[in-house]
């Protein structure tokens, strides 16, 4: 071999070494890379075997969804599951960009809802709040019939288990098609209030476990830390709507809630006028030529509230309460403001208190109905048969009465 | 439509409600297990049973949703005998699954509770 042949063959064999090499370096990475892709993609899996043993069931949710198929409120498991992602995804204030109030129809006649809803659309609510107590939610459904809003929020009672079941089905008929409901329980169930017990009866948890089986974004109200931490555990409610004001202003609820991505939807933002005349609001407004009205609705947007609700029957100020897009309160003032908290409730007209836990206490824990004693089929499923009875026996009365 | 029909379904709607409201009682049971099994980190047997007791007050709630939407459509369909008569027979073969689930949904509460028991004599 002459030098030059040499020459050559070093040379390929050079570069069949370097290419081993490089194509084994190159092996090395991407098997290191999807080895982390492994790892992340896994994770998920982990964490739905989480939610399935935690949560049992989630495997196993309701199939028939027949009582209120049209309602977006109701999704497959799957679809649950992608609404969930992208609202993680979705920071809570992006959702009011531009604050647009929904409107409270508490207290409203119900033979004026009609003329109010329809100013209220007019002058650019887009979103009602109602529930099944204020004695108008029917007059709001047929208000709403011919207008597609974007969203309802309605409550229910949490009066005993089997009250949630129609009080949901209610809801979702009443505002079939109007656009999206938000079903809330109202309050958390039995509790103390200032000490002594209401509600009593008010399952508070295991109407959350049935509004939480039943639609796709359970929500709550009047919910503070100590019943959104034990209800999480059910499933993380979508929103919790609570009174914000400077007088109560529920820092540590807002602050759990942000924190876990729960909407804050706050109530009763002008403090049933008792702020009217404050000298600090008073002077906060001429400052920015707007009312008191704006100046406290602006304060519970600002005071981290993602919807705020107002109310109100007079057309001029439904367009004002809508006019709180072009100024912000300064840091300063949101101080002087957050200076004249006096933690009351003005709903409840208790002073020193706020809704959790002074106000609406712990959960209490429920007690079983006492069903006598009964044979060893066990006593829940003696009196089941005894009732099915019954209904064998009216059924068939119904049957054959002519 | 009669008023003794009319009478006969509320007396239908009402023991269909005190049904549902028994089935209640299961939740309380499971809130029970809650609270003890955060209490005393019992093992995963518990956790499964209490899975399984989840999964029948699952399975209860969806026939007592049923059973409310089968009421209103005899409601709707009162003036039809013949529908209303194959409403009530669909309701009553529907709720005829009950009592056997809530008696399986006992044992299950029996087998917690005897666990609990252990555990709680073990974590003393
Ligand atoms: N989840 C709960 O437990 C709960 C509790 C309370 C309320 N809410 C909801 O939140 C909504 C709002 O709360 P809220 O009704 O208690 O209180 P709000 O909206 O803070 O105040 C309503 C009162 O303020 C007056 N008002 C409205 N705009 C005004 C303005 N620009 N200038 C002066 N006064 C004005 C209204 O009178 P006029 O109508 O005469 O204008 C009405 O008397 C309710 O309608 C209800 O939907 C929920």
């Amino acid at each position: 071999m002459d030098l030059d042949t040499r020459a050559l063959i070093a040379i390929f064999v050079g570069i069949v070494v370097i290419g081993i090499w490089l194509s084994q370096r190159h092996g090395k990475t991407s098997n290191n890379k999807s080895s982390g892709s492994k790892k992340l993609k896994s994770r998920p899996n982990t964490s739905n075997n989480a939610t399935a043993v935690n949560n049992p069931t989630a495997s196993n949710p309701p199939t028939n969804t027949a009582n209120a198929p049209t309602n977006p409120n109701t999704a497959s498991p799957a679809a649950r599951g992608r609404r969930a992602t992208s609202r993680r995804r979705t920071p809570a204030k992006k959702v009011n960009s531009k604050y647009v109030p929904a409107f409270g129809i508490w207290q409203i006649n119900s033979s004026a809802i009609g003329t109010v809803v329809a100013n209220a659309i007019s002058s650019g609510y887009v979103e009602f709040d109602s529930s099944d107590n204020y004695g108008n939610e029917a007059e709001l459904a047929v208000a709403l019939n011919s207008h597609n809003v974007k969203r309802i929020y309605t409550k229910i009672d949490p009066i005993h288990y089997n009250n949630i079941i129609p009080s949901i089905q209610t809801a979702q008929r009443l505002f079939q098609g109007s656009g999206q409901l938000v079903i809330m329980l109202h309050w958390p169930g039995e509790t103390t209030i200032q000490g002594s017990v209401a509600f009593p009866g008010a399952n508070g948890v295991a109407a959350y476990r049935n509004l939480a089986r039943l639609i796709s974004r359970p929500a709550v109200s009047n919910f503070g830390v100590s019943h959104l931490t034990r209800i999480s555990r059910i499933k993380k409610p979508y929103l919790n709507q609570i009174e914000i004001n400077p007088l109560l202003q529920q820092t540590e609820i807002i602050r759990y809630c942000k924190k876990r991505n729960i909407l804050v939807q706050a109530f009763s933002p002008l403090a049933s006028g008792r702020l009217n005349t404050n000298p600090i609001v008073v002077d906060i407004a001429s400052k920015h030529s707007k009312s008191v009205a704006q100046i406290l609705i602006r304060y519970a947007y600002q005071k981290g509230a993602d919807i705020v609700n107002v109310k109100t029957t007079n057309l001029s100020r439904m367009q004002e309460n809508l006019d709180i897009n072009d100024f912000v309160i300064s840091k300063h003032d949101m101080r002087r403001l957050n200076g004249l908290r006096d933690d009351a409730s003005y709903l409840l007209g208790t002073s020193n208190s706020a809704p959790s836990p002074q106000v609406f206490g712990p959960f209490q824990k429920q007690v079983r109905r006492p069903v006598p004693s009964a044979p060893p089929l066990g006593r829940l499923g003696y009196h089941l048969n005894r009732r099915l009875k019954r209904i064998r026996t009216a059924g068939r009365t119904l049957i054959n009465t002519p | 439509m009669t008023i003794a029909r009319e009478r006969a379904f509320e007396e239908l709607r009402n023991l269909v409600g005190e049904y549902s409201a028994e089935l209640g009682n299961i939740h309380i049971v499971i809130d029970d297990y809650e609270r003890n099994v955060e209490k005393f980190h019992v093992n995963d047997k518990i956790h499964k049973k209490v899975a399984q007791l989840e999964a029948i007050s699952g399975l209860l709630l969806q026939e007592v949703l049923d059973a409310n939407q089968l009421l209103d459509d005899i409601e709707s369909s009162l003036d039809d005998h013949g529908a209303t008569k194959i409403k009530v027979n669909q309701l009553i073969r529907l709720l005829a699954e009950g009592p056997n689930r809530v008696a399986g949904a006992e044992a299950l509460e029996h087998e917690i509770q005897k666990y609990l028991e252990k555990d709680i004599k073990n974590n003393d």
